[in-house]
């Protein structure tokens, strides 16, 4: 390919996928779909054989990301009973969908390939449909997230048993090549990168050719170990330390250098798409079948069996309904190794783009599903379940509905106490259960946002409600039941506080007006020299000291 | 076979290790990357091991590289730091740019060069490397100082100069006298057209795109490359050269909010790709192209080295500056340019010169750029040494010194809710108020306040530089993540006073210990107040009714969308408390 055509080439993968992306962030869409679209547009006039290098080191720089970003997460409830979700979900569909690929008259490998697109949801694309805030994510979008977490550690695995025993000959010379890999980054990581970041005296481009060298050194003893490159990104990107201080700069440089890769692996991923035959369309006709239906529904079963309730295994199912990105690699794996049916290959392609977009649709609606399924009749309210979890005194009258036992809702519970006035917490985190179990006199474990939680609460005879949490949906969700009390909610900004105030909120408290009121006193004060900054100093510490009684905190995981 | 072959089997991954290898060697020695770079192509070209040859992905990347550089330096082209000495500094890089240019010349005619070569050989001897001097100055503080900043203009001015000198190489000019002239004109003409077109897009196409997609900085950047690309596309059309359309594209970039953020987004990539260019330099040269006139390429850099320096010091001194600052900002530019190499392999592929020049060339560089970072590091000594003898240069019409840094003012990181209402008590106390958000959305509002507004993110290098951190007196952080404020508190003096944000108590605690003078947790501040409310609700019913409706009342008029009429107390209606930092 001369220059000129690779000019052209990456002219028009960046200038198509910008004027999709504009498309998407207009409409808070996913990138990645965009990406492949953009792919199939542009592969109308682009070769894209020989965009394949610069599409392998996209590979390379996800995969190396993904390693990065991984934090060990220590064995919460929600992280143990995510691993049993997923692994158990992986194994219905897996087996489903593996005997469904077989009737398609797939051989067994071709057959595995199909289940595992059928299988993994795509994380890249989940975690950009979640609440931002990380400390704002409910119940199902922190069990989505750490199944999706798992899902990738599963492809992983798979990727490297994969080019152990299908790809390589050596079967477990390349088995014990990876593992030792992956053993490899950690010892690295342990005791050689501090020195790496020593010596180069925090330079960030020193630090990013660093990264990059690892890259380039564990994926080339991948190649030697005949192991897939994707285990030797993996390993590279165990092997770079993420802690302070050589986070910020040297993990968002390279993360700049995988902003450019990236796009390139997908958009070409896109332009290997031909002109779908109907056996294409069939096959990825059952993959979006598979994807859109049995994942969520497989799930939403695994988790009631787990004892969540049903909004909750709903909307988590909701969440992991895409076609990974792991799938599209191991894909294209398969594809340039030339065991993979190139009908197979097209219809993975076109079922990731369907359900990339199809999810930020029924993530969206997964809530009204839920209540129409529960209004219907189809899927249990509950009640009856919540109810025997719950304490709630017979005689609760003129109570206080307390939203979450988060910081904010001790503190509502503590002013409650202090007057000697009744109350009833509605928590629906697993992991706050045995607190709230000790401290509260009623407590109601169900979703705040069902109707049944709320019945249980009795809360058509309290005084007041205040719920606490800081999200707009949910705040409009409680004041929707309309139960004809008094209602306090919390907003993030003045616009949605006065939106809430319309729909029938009493009292709208916005974290940002009260506390820039308190903190403008505060360094008017300090400006005009009326407090010195010691006073200063230790008033900040007077309250710390008062925000630690109200105990450890719930947002540990801040990134 | 899965897929694979790209560590082992490319070249380009040979050069990624080597350079990184000797750019740890480079640092320890105290050394810039690029030396380490170049040598990186001579150590594993044909002069030494000769297990590397420039294969197609090589001569990609290294393209990539000097169009993303060139992107680069057109974003860079803003002038309002140098606002101030401006008129100075152009007298100076014009000065600078023909005198030097004629000594290349005069030394290389003398050396015997003859022909093409000795033309090539003064367009692409130019002093001064942005990467070297730039770097040095940042480490050792001196970025911000008078000769610093004077060194910085006159780097940005030459590089118009370079953008034409590389516009005309990349032309190879060749042939009668009258065709040059009419190729000079086409490709002036052509760059010019291309200039109108990218002033047109900058006033009409590029503000409501780029704000459209500010929110989403990965789409900003792709949106950033795709127009590099663009440009470089339309370039190449018109048989410009690449560098020329990734300079005009960046330049149309450079005077909107979102150049610097954007830039810093590049750089990484830039450098990546800059590292495989500089080693396919090295990758040209065979031992006997480096050694041809190895005697001539050391009398050249020594002559030129001294020639150079005493040609700035007239420049700066003509300038009214005081000897030190004349012979500080000179000092600095005692090295060859990175661009000789670029003009050097140009020249080369257009087939003006032998490979032979262009390792004279090389072999000055890496000359003068090894020896100038030594000059650079220990200024300040070599001027207490020549100081007995620059007392002549002293004149009574000297200007101040004393140039723009900011000092004493307050810096606002996050414009949201709370900033905004902080804003004001700060600009009763402050003359100079820096604010840096992540979102454009508040430019208006803020340029209407008077404060000076940066658009990016702070825990950017380049950013903390241009708000003056280090002399700030005030500091207030919102910014997200806590390791932004830490940084923030690590810039600041020691004297300033630093609020900051935490999310939870455990930050806080740490913030604290680092030395901050008061963390800020909203939903501890939000939640007391709360509870006091809700207290009020249950005990004394009415009294706290009235107050909260009329709480309720202004939120409600605060928050009626843009457009109907305001209440409140005239603070701004919109708030943008997610976006904070």
């Amino acid at each position: 390919m001369s220059e000129y055509e690779f000019v052209v080439a990456l002219t028009l993968i960046f200038a198509v996928a910008a004027v999709l992306l504009v498309v998407a962030t207009r409409y808070s869409l996913p990138a990645v779909p965009f990406y492949l679209v953009a792919g199939v547009l542009v592969g109308v006039v682009v070769d894209e054989g020989q965009l394949l290098d610069l599409a392998q080191w996209g590979i390379v720089f996800l995969v190396f990301a993904f390693a990065v970003e991984l934090e060990p997460l220590y064995g919460s409830g929600i992280q143990r009973d995510s691993t049993v979700v997923a692994v158990v979900q992986a194994a219905i569909t897996g087996a489903v969908m593996f005997v469904v690929g077989l009737l398609l008259g797939f051989d067994p490998l071709n057959a595995l390939y199909f289940t595992i697109a059928a299988t993994l949801g795509s994380s890249l694309v989940a975690l950009s449909l979640l609440e931002r805030r990380v400390r704002l994510r409910s119940l199902h979008e922190r069990l989505a997230e750490s199944i999706h977490f798992v899902e990738d550690l599963l492809a992983i695995g798979a990727i490297l048993l994969l080019s152990a025993f299908v790809y390589a000959d050596g079967h477990l010379i390349a088995l014990l090549g990876g593992v030792l890999l992956v053993g490899g980054g950690l010892v690295i990581r342990h005791y050689l990168f501090d020195r790496f970041t020593a010596v180069a005296g925090g330079d960030v481009e020193i630090m990013m050719l660093t990264g990059i060298s690892l890259i380039i050194g564990f994926v080339a003893i991948a190649e030697l170990a005949g192991v897939s490159v994707v285990v030797g990104a993996f390993a590279a990107g165990l092997a770079v330390a993420s802690e302070y201080p050589h986070d910020v700069e040297t993990l968002d440089a390279i993360g700049y250098v995988e902003d450019f890769f990236a796009p390139v692996f997908f958009v070409t991923l896109g332009a290997l798409l031909t002109v779908p035959s109907l056996a294409v369309l069939g096959i990825g006709a059952v993959l979006v079948v598979a994807v859109l239906v049995v994942n969520p529904v497989v799930t939403f079963a695994v988790l009631r069996w787990r004892d969540y309730d049903s909004r909750t295994a709903t909307l988590t199912g909701y969440n992991l309904d895409q076609v990974s990105e792991f799938s599209l690699i191991i894909a294209i794996e398969a594809l340039v190794a030339g065991l993979l049916v190139p009908a197979l290959f097209e219809a993975i392609v076109l079922a990731a783009i369907v359900t990339m977009l199809g999810s930020a649709f029924t993530s969206r609606y997964a809530g009204d599903l839920h209540r129409r399924l529960v209004d219907t009749g189809i899927l249990d309210a509950d009640t009856e379940a919540i109810r025997a979890k719950s304490r709630v005194a017979d005689d609760l009258r003129d109570h206080v509905v307390v939203t979450g036992y988060d910081r904010e809702g001790q503190q509502v519970v503590e002013a409650c106490e202090a007057i000697d006035h009744p109350y009833v917490v509605i928590e629906s985190d697993p992991s706050r259960e045995e607190t709230v179990r000790e401290h509260c006199e009623n407590y109601v474990f169900g979703d705040v946002m069902t109707e049944s939680a709320w019945e249980v609460a009795n809360a058509a005879d309290a005084a007041l409600i205040v719920a606490t949490v800081q999200r707009q949906a949910w705040a409009e969700q409680i004041l929707s039941f309309d139960v004809g009390v008094d209602t306090i909610v919390r907003a993030s900004d003045v616009e949605s506080g006065a939106a809430l105030l319309e729909q029938g909120a009493f009292f709208v408290a916005v974290p940002d007006v009260l506390a820039a009121e308190r903190l403008r006193d505060l360094v008017a004060g300090l400006l005009a020299g009326d407090l010195t900054r010691e006073d200063v100093r230790d008033r900040g510490r007077d309250r710390l000291e008062r925000a630690v009684e109200y105990g450890p905190s719930d947002v540990q995981r801040i990134r | 076979m899965p897929l694979g072959g790209i560590a082992l089997a490319a070249d380009f991954a040979f050069i990624v290790v080597t350079a990184t290898v000797l750019s740890y060697v480079a640092r320890r020695t105290g050394q810039p990357t690029i030396v380490a770079y170049i040598l990186t192509g001579i150590v594993l070209g044909p002069v030494l091991l000769g297990i590397v040859t420039e294969d197609a992905l090589i001569d990609v990347m290294a393209e990539l590289g000097l169009g993303f550089l060139l992107f680069l330096l057109g974003i860079e082209m803003r002038f309002d730091r140098i606002r101030d000495i401006l008129r100075s500094i152009v007298n100076i890089s014009v000065g600078q740019t023909v005198l030097q240019t004629a000594a290349a010349f005069a030394i290389a005619f003398l050396l015997g060069f003859r022909g093409m070569d000795v033309i090539v050989i003064a367009l692409a001897t130019v002093f001064g490397a942005t990467p070297i001097i730039v770097k040095l100055l940042d480490e050792k503080d001196e970025l911000k100082t008078l000769p610093g900043r004077i060194d910085v203009g006159v780097l940005i001015v030459q590089d118009i100069y370079l953008v034409i000198v590389l516009a005309l190489v990349g032309a190879g000019l060749e042939g009668a006298a009258g065709e040059i002239l009419l190729d000079v004109a086409r490709i002036l003409g052509l760059m010019a057209a291309m200039g109108v077109a990218a002033y047109v897009a900058y006033r009409h196409v590029l503000p409501p795109l780029l704000e459209a997609v500010a929110g989403d900085r990965n789409v900003l950047f792709v949106v950033g490359v795709a127009w590099a690309f663009l440009f470089i596309f339309a370039a190449e059309s018109l048989e410009l050269s690449v560098e020329v359309g990734a300079f005009i594209a960046g330049l149309s970039l450079a005077q909107l909010p979102y150049s610097t953020e954007l830039k810093e987004r590049m750089r990484p990539v830039t450098d990546f790709f800059l590292v495989v260019f500089f080693s396919s330099i090295g990758l040209q040269l065979e031992a006997e192209y480096l050694t041809a006139y190895w005697v001539e390429a050391l009398v050249a850099s020594a002559v030129l080295m001294l020639g150079n320096f005493l040609i700035m010091f007239y420049l700066i001194h003509r300038e009214r500056f005081a000897p030190e600052t004349s012979f500080l900002g000179s000092i600095n530019m005692v090295q060859v340019s990175e661009f000789s190499l670029v003009v050097g392999a140009l020249a080369v592929t257009e087939g003006l010169v032998e490979e032979p020049i262009l390792g004279y060339l090389s072999l000055m560089a890496l000359v003068t750029m090894t020896l100038s970072t030594y000059v650079v590091l220990y200024n300040e000594r070599l001027y207490e040494r020549a100081r007995p003898y620059l007392d002549r240069f002293e004149r009574d019409d000297q200007r101040e010194a004393a140039l723009s840094v900011t000092e004493g003012h307050a810096i606002l990181v996050g414009y949201d809710r709370i900033v905004r209402e902080t804003l004001p008590v700060v600009q009763d106390h402050f003359a100079e108020v820096v604010v840096v958000d992540r979102s454009a959305e508040n430019v208006g509002e803020l340029e209407d306040a008077g404060v000076d507004f940066h658009y990016g993110d702070v825990r950017h290098g380049e950013i903390r530089e241009q708000i003056d951190l280090e002399t700030a007196d005030f500091v207030l952080s919102m910014a997200r993540p806590a390791s932004v404020n830490r940084r923030l508190v690590e810039g600041a003096a020691d004297d300033a006073v630093v609020i900051a944000a935490a999310e939870h108590v455990d930050e806080a605690r740490s913030l604290y210990e680092q030395g901050v003078d008061y963390v800020v947790i909203k939903e501890v501040l939000a939640g007391e107040l709360l509870g006091e409310y809700i207290d009020g609700f249950l005990t004394d019913r009415d009294d706290t009714v009235e107050l909260a409706s009329e709480l309720m009342g202004r939120l409600r008029d605060e928050g009626t969308p843009p457009g109907a009429p305001r209440g409140g107390g005239g603070t701004g209606a919109r708030s943008s408390g997610g976006d904070a930092g």
